[in-house]
């Protein structure tokens, strides 16, 4: 592996000097130039005299295409652009967590109130990092081995290692000691290690395998812990109508599920909604380690006026990001919202191009760019050995609410968990307004295995008559709207009132209560045994002969408040409700 | 107005071959240095002067799109000057008190409107990390868009009306009524595709303002070239962008009809050939919305806010049209019209259970508007909600059949419409007025429907049980008086 | 967002813009005086007028006559509003017009030897050496090439100053 130089681990052509080439045409961000030596596909070129970022997308004969990342107004055919003689990578370091970035990674903290095409950006402020070694000089390592750590960037450490393809005696070592993130920090049979990294974003970072995924992520929104929920390494479609809460949920995730880092790519979504997330995660505790949620996070905030084609590139970014880190043993959840306005980049683009459009405009390559995308999530054993794992939750904006459009139809394909939000359900505020009847979670089985390993093997008979008490309840409410409860036999009316409990006392979550916003696995238990206990009972009491009425007119608030009433762990509160309630019903005579 | 770009070299020459006149294209030859997106001036051999914007800068081509269509154009004769960047306009305070068309140049007679500094009309991104979020409100003076909407500095809310409901009228009359507790404020208001007598409607309706140097406005009519539809709303938020993060104002801009300004978009993009996507719209009408739309905002560190208001017709009235569609998931909420409430004479028709301002919460309320005004605003739409099941029941059974609670629920509807929601298009009400009406809509209904209210409050403005004697008072039709003390304000101003 | 600087042709009219300016204010001022003091007067009879239709309506218990009171008012401020606009679009007009005039009379003076040659090189380096630069019948010069020309006369230059000095104007109606 002897081309790898440096400390990025990336391979680098030998043709250490770039000619200079000259630009021939400029029609919006496709910008055509002259070919010069030593430009291959998907390198990063420098645009005109502002030195937009780009990249080159074809190459035919002595003409390259360039992908503009900026906006090109006033770029004119006979100006230069050189190319860089590497594709468009990121850099990788420390200063990622609790920072706010660019689709291009480059950071926002520094840069003004407007972002103004091509204007070097003020990289985030130099600064030096707690350097502590964990290998002895002339130790033998391998690719991904941790040399040392890296402490005080976040909750946890972040871990310097061997870049992939190096392996050998450890020449040098630095001192315990503050570096800047350049300094090398080790040289690897002759490779020098810097405490930062970079990589080029469309290509995976490698990993010695992928593993199966036994393990839940934990989410603290019951209707998804407790009917669908998502593996640590597997991968989520949010689809969803405006309105029907669609941010609201991933920026819960994003606040309460329990990874160790956190990927926020606001894809082409709105600018005073990133603003709230930024305002936000500053100002929330981690409840597991107590310091600020965004130091566990790692934000993109590509809005929907910045320009387009970064946006095509910030999920990219988003994936390799996080890879960086599970490659230090960790679980990492990219949210990327919305991946529909990434695809819109890619159509855009392609038409430029003048590729032949497929459905809706879109390019024949769409389905295979959305797997391609989703397929970097993964559970996996680390080259240094470690597991790790990221997850993708992307949300999908259908147009007009159209199940059946490419991006949703395709997404839909690729994904093992989908969690649908209804506009129905929004429109009644139930919210999450996720379906029970129109998601899945294909990670049920393998879960519900590891929840009998941990100790919990109620977990999937739990799920089962959850499910069941929905279905049974939306069956009925068809044939209530047709003859009214009334006409219904008392033991169907207490499915009807199940439902109605299991719907509003578990599934329904307030994201804006400080206690219900985020509920520890062990209460959504608690809560859902709690209303299936009451269910049970109510249904007892019909077959004893009370009145199905009598029974649907006792208040049930006490049980329903239980979810925003207790702390996110309280079990033994919810307990004292749930014998409060059923104490309650026993006072129910025929 | 001069749109002016940096007066380069290149801003001398004339090019003088065209080589050929195609759609709305010229294809300029021989030029050289002429950038991507930069502003046209066109001179036609009989010395008209037409506009232009350079689609595809090829080698020594210039592929322009002449905003005026290419019609009566001879190829000989015509000079092209390129203006060196993407269009330019003056901005400044200047702008306050004129009328002028979508191009930006003078229909009130006055000079051109001139600027020390000039600014692109595409502008830049607001840098997400230095925007604040919006937390205070811009009160319209309508009764049931303040109090069930509320508009806040910073937000985009569009309008989704239909074709024959008076949106026009009510986008006016925000214009014309809007303020901010006291705090500097402006509109800017940017017709697209306004018929003449929707023109000079919003003219009159918008004098006041105007006159008092409070008001932009940008008229594109019908019979306007349609591609100038696409720089209307782009200049308008230019000058409104300087006017509040410069000259430290609260600016409104209102855009009426974006489904007008769509089409032209469509139609641009159709000229130039490009792949369509839904309903043959261009594939990026998201993002070019997008970049209109998230104009509006705060800034840290800096006074003054863009609080946008587009306007939109839904085709049909369908809102998966691409149009609303896609609006809705840029903007913050929306208003939507009803042709139903419209038809039983209510003003304005506003269809309260589809609206929704998604950042009212943190710009209404205690320390924003009025303590109660959140829960009121609730309430109003939950017992709304019921009325809609009441009224599908009455249908089913009759309303001889209905509880007593249920009639009263009609009752509310009642009220709600005629005294809460109804108001005269040239009336501004106070928040004060119109979360009491509410409250005299809620006071129909027995108290024990009113959960959402706390006991003090429901104590204090004499909530009643179902059976206690005693419906609250009828309005008072007293307040038509109030436009006349209003006009006779201004008249001394 | 800044002016772009002056090149070098209109540094030759720099004198000419500043005594222009000067000038100009005075005759602004007076006649923009003028149009003030007439609006003022007609607005306060439009308002009188106003206020006889509202007191009518009021005494005959009418409701139409807030719309008429209103209607009149409006017209009234609006021709008001226009009156100033106009008289300030004259002021202006009449600082272009003295412009080109001013510039045009360079023609009769010494110095013009010196700029015609300036525009003349000016126009060689826009269009290349082999451009075809004649006199223009208002001053200055038209330089052609194959597929290009530039207009560099008197008036043109004096036009571009004008549009160059942007705000500036505007203290023709801004005290």
């Amino acid at each position: 592996m002897g081309a790898v130089t440096g400390a990025s681990g990336t391979r680098r052509r030998p043709a250490a000097r770039q000619p200079v080439s000259r630009i021939l045409r400029v029609t919006g961000p496709l910008v055509e130039m002259e070919y010069s030596g030593g430009i291959a596909m998907y390198d990063l070129v420098s645009i005109g005299p502002a030195g937009l970022p780009g990249e080159v997308v074809a190459i035919s004969g002595d003409v390259v295409t360039v992908q503009a990342y900026e906006y090109t107004g006033g770029l004119a055919p006979g100006q230069t652009a050189l190319p860089r003689g590497h594709p468009l990578s990121v850099r990788l370091g420390p200063e990622l967590l609790g920072g706010i970035f660019d689709g291009l990674l480059r950071p926002l903290s520094g840069a003004g109130d407007w972002l103004l095409p091509g204007t070097q950006r003020a990289a985030a402020e130099e600064r030096t990092w707690s350097f502590s070694p964990l290998v002895a000089q002339d130790e033998q390592v391998t690719e991904g081995q941790t040399l040392g750590e890296i402490r005080g960037a976040g909750p946890v450490p972040v871990k310097v290692l061997v870049p992939p393809g190096c392996r050998g005696a450890v020449e040098e070592i630095a001192v315990a000691g503050d570096h800047p993130r350049e300094a090398v920090v080790a040289v690897v049979d002759g490779t020098e290690v810097t405490a930062g990294t970079r990589w080029p974003v469309r290509r995976p970072r490698p990993v010695r395998e992928r593993v199966d995924s036994h393990e839940a992520l934990n989410t603290g929104q019951r209707v998804i812990d407790l009917l669908f929920p998502v593996a640590r390494g597997s991968t989520v479609a949010v689809p969803g109508g405006f309105g029907t809460g669609k941010t609201v949920l991933l920026q819960q995730i994003a606040k309460w599920c329990d990874a160790d880092v956190i990927v926020y790519v606001g894809c082409g979504e709105r600018g005073n909604e990133m603003a709230d997330v930024i305002t936000e995660l500053s100002e929330l505790r981690d409840p597991r380690t107590g310091g600020r949620l965004a130091d566990r996070t790692v934000t993109i905030a590509n809005t929907s006026n910045m320009p387009m084609m970064a946006r095509e590139a910030s999920v990219h970014t988003g994936v390799t990001v996080a890879e960086y880190f599970r490659d230090m043993g960790l679980d990492v959840v990219v949210i990327a919202d919305s991946t529909s306005r990434w695809a819109e980049a890619l159509r855009e683009f392609a038409s430029r191009t003048g590729a032949l459009p497929a459905e809706e405009g879109y390019p024949a390559g769409l389905a295979s760019a959305i797997a391609a995308f989703y397929e970097r999530a993964a559970a996996v054993t680390t080259l240094g050995g470690e597991r790790g794992s990221v997850t993708v939750i992307g949300a999908v904006s259908p147009p007009g609410g159209d199940m059946t459009e490419p991006v949703t139809a395709h997404t839909e394909r690729f994904v093992r968990c989908l969690w649908s939000l209804d506009r129905d359900l929004a429109y009644a505020r139930h919210y999450p307004a996720l379906s029970w009847a129109g998601s899945f979670s294909r990670d049920v089985p393998v879960l519900a295995a590891g929840h009998r390993a941990a100790g919990d093997p109620a977990w999937a008979g739990r799920r089962d008559r959850v499910g069941a008490v929905l279905a049974e309840a939306d069956r009925l409410a068809d044939l209530v709207e047709l003859i009214g409860i009334a006409a219904l036999p008392a033991r169907e009316r207490m499915s009807v009132l199940a439902g109605r409990l299991v719907r509003e006392g578990v599934l329904q979550q307030s994201a804006l209560s400080e206690r219900d916003a985020y509920c520890g696995r062990e209460k959504t238990a608690a809560l859902t045994d709690a209303v299936l206990a009451v269910a049970d009972r109510c249904r007892e009491l019909v077959d004893s002969g009370v009145p199905a009425a009598s029974v649907e007119e006792v208040d049930f608030g006490p049980l329903l408040r239980a979810r925003e009433d207790t702390g996110p762990h309280d079990i033994a509160g919810v307990a004292a409700r749930r014998d409060a309630m059923l104490a309650g019903l026993g006072a129910v005579q025929p | 107005m001069n749109p002016s770009g940096s007066m380069s070299l290149s801003g001398a020459i004339e090019y003088t071959h065209v080589g050929e006149l195609r759609g709305p294209l010229a294809i300029v030859e021989g030029v050289s240095g002429v950038g991507w997106d930069e502003y046209v001036r066109i001179t036609l051999a009989s010395g008209e002067r037409r506009h232009g914007v350079v689609l595809d800068a090829d080698r020594d081509r210039a592929v322009v799109q002449v905003l005026e269509g290419t019609a009566g154009m001879d190829p000989e004769g015509v000079r092209a000057a390129f203006t060196g960047s993407p269009l330019r306009v003056p901005v400044g305070t200047d702008w306050l008190g004129r009328v002028c068309n979508g191009r930006g140049e003078p229909l009130d007679g006055g000079p051109p409107v001139l600027g020390s500094h000039t600014a692109e009309v595409g502008g830049a991104p607001l840098n997400p990390v230095r925007r604040e979020p919006p937390s205070e409100p811009v009160l319209t003076g309508v009764g049931a868009v303040d109090a069930l909407t509320t508009l806040v500095r910073g937000q985009k809310l569009p309008v989704f009306s239909v074709a024959g409901l008076p949106h026009l009228e009510l986008a006016a009359q925000i214009a014309a009524q809007a303020t901010t507790a006291g705090e500097a404020f402006s509109v800017v208001f940017a017709g697209m595709g306004l018929t003449h007598a929707d023109a000079s409607f919003v003219r009159d309706a918008l004098e006041a303002r105007s006159v008092a140097g409070e008001l932009v406005l940008l008229l594109n009519t019908a019979d306007d070239p349609v591609i100038e539809r696409i720089l209307t709303p782009r200049i308008a938020l230019t000058v409104a962008e300087h006017l509040a993060f410069t000259e430290a104002r609260h600016v409104l801009v209102v855009m009426t009809d974006m489904t007008t300004y769509a089409e032209a978009l469509r139609e641009v993009s159709a000229a130039r050939g490009e792949i369509p996507a839904r309903r043959a719209y261009p594939g990026y009408l998201y993002s070019d919305l997008a970049s209109l739309y998230e104009r509006c905002g705060r800034l840290r560190d800096r006074p003054g806010s863009v609080t946008v208001l587009p306007v939109l017709t839904m085709p049909a009235g369908d809102i998966t049209h691409p149009v609303p569609d896609l609006t809705g998931y840029i903007t913050e909420g929306q208003i939507v019209l009803s042709a139903e409430t419209h038809a039983r004479g209510v003003y304005p028709p506003l269809d309260a259970l589809s609206s929704l301002s998604r950042l009212m919460r943190k710009g209404a309320g205690p320390g924003r508007t009025r303590d109660d005004h959140l829960d009121v605003a609730a309430q109003l739409l939950a017992a709304l909600a019921r009325v809609r099941q009441v009224r599908d029941l009455a249908d089913l059974v009759g309303q001889a059949a209905l509880s007593p609670t249920d009639r009263r629920y009609l009752d509310f509807e009642e009220a709600f419409l005629w005294d809460f929601v109804d108001q005269r298009s040239d009336e501004p009400r106070a928040l004060d007025a119109s979360l009491e009406r509410g409250w005299r809509a809620l006071l129909t209904l027995p108290r024990s429907q009113l959960s959402m209210l706390p006991a003090r409050l429901l104590d204090a403005h004499g909530a009643k049980g179902l059976d206690e004697p005693g419906h609250p008072g009828h309005p008072d039709d007293l307040d038509h008086l109030d436009g006349l003390d209003g006009l006779d304000g201004e008249a001394s101003r | 967002m800044t002016p772009p600087a002056p090149d070098q042709t209109t540094d030759a009219l720099h004198p000419v813009r500043a005594g222009l300016l000067r000038s100009a204010h005075a005759d602004a001022a007076a006649l923009l005086a003028r149009t003030e003091r007439e609006t003022a007067a007609r607005l306060d009879q439009a308002r009188a007028e106003a206020r006889a239709i509202l007191d009518e309506a009021r005494r005959q218990g009418e409701a139409d006559g807030a719309d008429a009171a209103r209607d009149l008012l409006v017209t009234a401020r609006r021709q008001a509003r226009s009156r100033t606009l106009a008289a300030r679009r004259e002021a202006y007009e009449e600082l272009r017009h003295e412009a080109a005039e001013r510039v045009r009379e360079l023609r009769r003076t010494d110095g013009y030897a010196a700029v015609r040659e300036r525009l003349e090189q000016r126009a060689r380096v826009l269009l290349g050496p082999a451009a075809e630069v004649s006199e223009h019948a208002e001053g200055g010069v038209v330089g052609r090439a194959p597929g290009k020309q530039v207009d560099l006369s008197l008036t043109v230059l004096a036009d571009r100053a004008l549009d160059r000095m942007g705000g500036e104007v505007r203290s023709l109606w801004e005290p």
